[in-house]
């Protein structure tokens, strides 16, 4: 799976996750960026990630995460072991 | 040794002295390790500190700072290897494990003794006579901090064991706080701390404030709770009880942010910043918005260690997941205040509170607080505050009931005598909370109450600071201990 294929993917998450379309999901896309971010969206989107990349992510990597850069970096990691 | 103390100010000026001044006097002795210098300075005032409190508990605190440094290295050592979970877990055990024993286990014996009774089963069990370890809430908060923060990767394990130590028992922030994260204060300790004027100035004022707060508000309305919710026998009509209860919730809030705002701005004096605890609290919008402003190193803590990977672990079932997780939470919030079942009762409202806000999708960041002309806040706003706060108020008549008897028994004297005049107390004290409130709002953006810094007329600042320092004098009220001291 390419990044970029990546990142269509979860811009498609984010917008059924935070029900907004026209969200635009960059490597630096942070929580501040989307109004609708709160832990509960967030867990709802960790879910979905895990359901749509078919891997189990892991709360040291969650923990990680500082912006979708960094969620884009484990995805790579675990779907090509890159 | 209270933090207002005058052996407190004796100590503070010992240490500025030997922590700045000496340095800057052999300043052109070439010596690369003043960090170091300063922070045995730090570590022997805060062993000190502890001893002069607490002399029997000291060998304790030693011991498992050396016990903590050691597991962090170990945990950094085997990145990646099941041995640093299994280290990571001793360090958890071994802290929680202490905070266990010294602080709740006469509380298990009594229960689980109490329900044996209850079902027939007489025992003779007694408690046993533990002493608890001043601050052990904190310090041991400080050790499991450390030891994940390591196991996450956020930070490399400390090799230098006097900053670790000094982290530790920093002595400003022993006994009640601030909780500081390692990955922030240690840093902090690696480098010579150079005086800086604005920063210890703005520690200064921010100490008077702290002052102001602990030693007029809160022990001026100590006297007034204590008659009415102190166990004795004074019976209280409904409007009363309902007074006390806001006097107690005005009197916590000023011991325990007084207590943080001069823990801050000590460290501000030592050229450290400490943790922000409050952060205006009665202005919050709703139940977790001021969660967000109260105590905020303990709750950020427990969001950080609990409340996420308990999320974390519950997320396939949503938002019932969150729920059990944030009820969890704050049982444990509860708890950690001592082992009592009105701080379990606590704990378990401040959860339910939140369940509307999880099912309605309101857990997010509030909004900030919509003013009118006036600078007052909009009547929409105003009452979203107010709803919160009567549920703060309620919240801290659980708190302070020592038992769940008492509490009832409060709660029973709402039934008459609610609409007869109540008896308010000393009236100037009520006068200080709304001074205290105003100030608190017209400087709500700002770092603390006392945040002056932008103000260019110098007389106008000094008379603020005068007129504070008579009215503490004139006006402190008979000193009394710090609630969050026993915590």
């Amino acid at each position: 799976m390419t990044e970029e294929e990546i990142y269509q993917k979860l811009t498609d998450l984010f917008c059924k996750t935070f029900k907004r379309d026209g969200i635009v999901v960059t490597a630096d896309t942070s929580a501040a960026d989307i109004p609708e971010w709160t832990s509960l969206t967030y867990m709802n989107l960790v879910f979905e990630i895990e359901q749509t990349f078919g891997f189990t992510v892991k709360l040291k990597d969650m923990m990680s995460w500082q912006r979708v850069g960094d969620m884009v970096q484990t995805i790579n990691r675990k779907v090509n072991g890159n | 040794m209270a933090i207002n103390s005058l052996s407190f100010l004796v100590l503070i000026v010992a240490v500025f002295v030997l922590y700045y001044i000496v340095p800057s006097l052999l300043g052109h002795v070439q010596f690369k390790q003043w960090s170091t210098y300063q922070n045995i300075v730090l570590l022997l005032a805060s062993y000190f500190f502890y001893a002069y409190t607490d002399l029997l508990m000291l060998p304790l605190l030693l011991v498992v700072t050396v016990v903590f440094y050691f597991i962090g290295i170990g945990i950094e050592r085997h990145e990646d290897h099941p041995l640093a979970d299994r280290l990571l877990l001793l360090g958890i055990v071994l802290g929680v494990g202490m905070l266990v024993y010294f602080k709740y286990t006469n509380f298990f014996i009594q229960s689980f003794a109490n329900l044996l009774n209850c079902c027939g089963l007489h025992t003779s069990w007694h408690s046993l006579r533990i002493i608890v370890p001043l601050g052990i809430s904190f310090f041991t908060f400080r050790l499991v901090s450390y030891v994940i923060e390591v196991h996450r990767g956020m930070m490399s394990a400390s090799r230098d064991i006097l900053a670790f130590a000094t982290y530790v028992a920093f002595f400003p922030c022993m006994l009640s706080g601030p909780i500081d994260r390692p990955n922030v204060f240690i840093p902090q300790l690696g480098s010579r701390r150079q005086f800086q004027y604005p920063v210890a100035t703005d520690g200064l004022r921010q100490i008077l404030w702290g002052l102001f707060k602990k030693m007029v508000v809160a022990d001026g309305l100590a006297q007034y709770v204590d008659l009415y919710l102190g166990g004795g026998s004074v019976a209280a009509s409904g409007s009363t009880t309902i007074v006390v209860a806001l006097a107690y919730t005005f009197q916590i809030y000023a011991d325990f942010s007084g207590y943080s705002d001069m823990a801050i701005g000590v460290g501000k004096l030592l050229g450290l910043k400490v943790a922000k605890n409050f952060n205006y609290p009665f202005f919050a919008l709703n139940i977790a918005d001021f969660w967000r402003r109260w105590h905020m190193s303990l709750t950020t803590w427990v969001t950080d260690y609990v409340f996420t990977p308990l999320c974390f672990t519950f997320r396939k079932n949503r938002q019932w997941g969150m729920i059990a997780a944030i009820v969890i939470n704050f049982l444990i919030v509860g708890l950690w205040h001592g082992a009592s079942w009105n701080y379990v009762i606590y704990g378990l409202y401040h959860g339910l509170l939140f369940v509307p806000l999880i099912l309605m999708g309101k857990m997010g960041v509030a909004d900030e607080v919509q003013t009118n002309r006036l600078g007052l806040p909009r009547l929409k706003d105003f009452g979203r505050m107010l709803l919160t706060f009567v549920l703060v108020v309620f919240g801290m008549l659980i708190f302070r009931c020592t038992t769940v008897g008492q509490f009832t028994h409060e709660l029973s004297t709402l039934r008459h005598g609610l609409f007869t005049f109540p008896d308010i107390g000393a009236a100037v004290n009520w006068l200080f909370v709304v001074a205290m409130l105003m100030v608190e709002w017209l400087h709500r953006r700002r770092d603390h109450g006392l945040d002056l810094s932008d103000m260019r007329s110098t007389p106008l600042r000094w008379g603020i600071y005068l007129l504070i320092i008579l009215v503490v004098f004139l006006n402190g009220g008979e000193t009394t201990g710090f609630i969050y001291q026993v915590f």
